[in-house]
């Protein structure tokens, strides 16, 4: 079919230009109460509103005991998972960046790193791990090139990316977080003499610019290593995004780490014109309108020829997220006997 | 050290019998029953990546001879505590629920329970400051089970060598007050 025809078709056929509704971020925020409950993972979620779409996500923690085991996007909702050392209960504020008037996609990978689709740009991402270890869960998350997401430490599981069409530039903003250790607080007991931990603690805060979106940001160790479970903070306050650590860890090198924003700028849609007047005669319109219909069947055609050739192409992704836990000692059947 | 997803999952065989005990017991039909429930035993797997003897301290900080003594000495530092237990023994269950969800929208909930029958028999302990030193002897008997949706799918059943499998290190807090102190 020549171009030509066809262009003249698609100008005839297409509807008015409509300005798409821009789109925009809302943060929302809730509080979760950790309960006491030895080694159990709790899951905590903050969920967008309907028509909203969860790109970001975040935490801060309110209790030193307070352990992160995964921090994910799961649909309209941001879920982070945690277990409280404590014997008390604690709390944590957790932040969901809920984008409008676009939808993103999310894809994610077991091998610690995930690549958006073609034509995709990353604006967040989120990991889950395997649990608890002696050296933490996760040590590193933190966007790649723009273009998806990387999580890696001890647990690491899974690592997801928040992919988005559309954007005019994805950029990822950069700052370096120093923290020296602190004095040591050693073991006395002879058996453990050589066991020390140095504290520390540091954040850093990151911005976007003026006309940006901020949606999520991440971290990457550069030298040093993070104390275990010792990211005390990583999440949206405000315009801005917020990494904290505060933890002991058994290592008094320096610590240098690279903290990262995400920052989002969509293409401005141009100011509607003066309509178009289009004067075609009858003939041509319906010679456009065959041509079209033609074009319809063809399209069906191949798709549905393409259907058969590949059924498992685009699979949808399944989710499995943990919505409640609980832990009972059945003392009705406890025996002891000296 | 033996964890709980090691004392279920642990064998090749016993990941396919979940695999396709789970299957029959959930109830989607917009994915592959097998899918879905490859997908529900690998985010349960990652949930129960704590060590069986874990559950075993939880258990004693709770309720034991062993916690009573801990509260003494941490009462009356420089003292030792030996303690003997013919037997001691509890159930512990752990119950969790997930949302299936396909691209987004929520299919079903499901509920997955494991439960650890913990029994322990000739056991010699010593308690000081609170914490749990020494352990000499000890069998561990460890019956678990897996169900979903209320229907069993997988059951096992261990013995330990308590004083091989438990490491106490500079001593395992039993009560509060040792876990603050170092």
């Amino acid at each position: 079919m020549k171009p030509a025809l066809v262009m003249l078709i698609m100008a005839a056929m297409a509807p008015p230009a409509q300005v798409a509704p821009a789109a925009q971020i809302q943060v929302r925020t809730t509080v979760f109460e950790a309960g006491a409950l030895p080694g159990a993972t709790q899951p905590a979620k903050v969920d967008c509103q309907p028509g909203e779409f969860a790109v970001g996500g975040g935490y801060t923690l309110r209790g030193p005991e307070l352990r992160v085991t995964a921090s994910y996007p799961a649909g309209p909702a941001w879920v982070v998972e945690i277990v409280n050392a404590a014997k008390t209960p604690a709390a944590l504020s957790l932040s969901v960046v809920c984008l409008s008037g676009a939808q993103p996609t999310t894809v994610s990978s077991t091998t610690g790193r995930v690549t958006c689709p073609s034509g995709a740009l990353v604006a967040g991402g989120g990991y889950q791990t395997r649990g608890l270890t002696a050296a933490g869960s996760m040590t590193n998350s933190y966007p790649s090139l723009n273009e998806g997401w990387v999580a890696d430490g001890p647990a690491v599981a899974k690592v997801f990316a928040v992919c988005v069409r559309g954007t005019e530039t994805v950029r990822t903003v950069t700052a370096t977080m120093r923290a020296l250790a602190g004095s040591p607080t050693c073991a006395q007991e002879p058996v453990t003499s050589a066991l020390c931990f140095w504290p520390r603690s540091g954040s850093q805060q990151l911005s976007c610019a003026s006309g940006e979106l901020l949606t999520m940001g991440g971290q990457r160790t550069v030298s040093g290593t993070i104390p275990p479970y010792g990211v005390s903070a990583a999440d949206t306050t405000g315009p801005m995004w917020t990494f904290a650590i505060s933890g002991s860890g058994r290592d008094a090198e320096p610590l240098t780490v690279e903290v990262s924003a995400v920052c989002l700028r969509y293409a401005t849609e141009p100011p509607p014109g003066p309509p178009r007047k289009v004067d075609l005669s009858w003939p041509v319109v319906g010679g456009a309108a065959l041509l079209l219909l033609l074009l319809l069947a063809a399209l069906f055609a191949t798709v549905r020829h393409l259907r058969r050739r590949s059924p498992s192409a685009a699979a949808p992704q399944l989710d499995i997220v943990l919505t409640g836990q609980r832990t009972t000692l059945r003392h009705d059947a406890f025996r002891e006997v000296q | 050290m033996t964890t709980v997803r090691e004392l279920l999952f642990g064998a090749a065989a016993d990941e396919a019998r979940a695999v396709t005990g789970v299957a029959s017991a959930l109830p989607v039909q917009e994915v592959p029953p097998e899918t879905a429930a490859r997908a529900v035993l690998a985010r349960v797997a990652g949930l129960l990546e704590f060590e069986v003897t874990d559950v075993l301290v939880q258990a004693w900080r709770a309720r034991s001879a062993l916690a009573d003594a801990a509260r003494l000495t941490l009462a009356e530092p420089g003292t030792v505590r030996r303690i003997n237990l013919a037997v001691y023994a509890i159930p512990w269950e752990y119950e969790m629920e997930f949302d299936l969800r396909l691209a987004g929208k929520a299919l079903t909930t499901v509920t997955v329970s494991v439960g650890l029958d913990l029994e322990v028999t000739a056991l010699t302990a010593s308690v000081q400051r609170g914490r749990l030193v020494s352990v000499d002897g000890g069998q561990y008997n460890v019956a678990a089970t897996l169900a979903v949706q209320g229907i069993p799918v997988l059951a096992k059943e261990r013995v330990f060598a308590l004083a091989y499998e438990m490491k106490v290190g500079s001593g395992i807090p039993l009560t509060d007050g040792a876990a603050a102190s170092v």
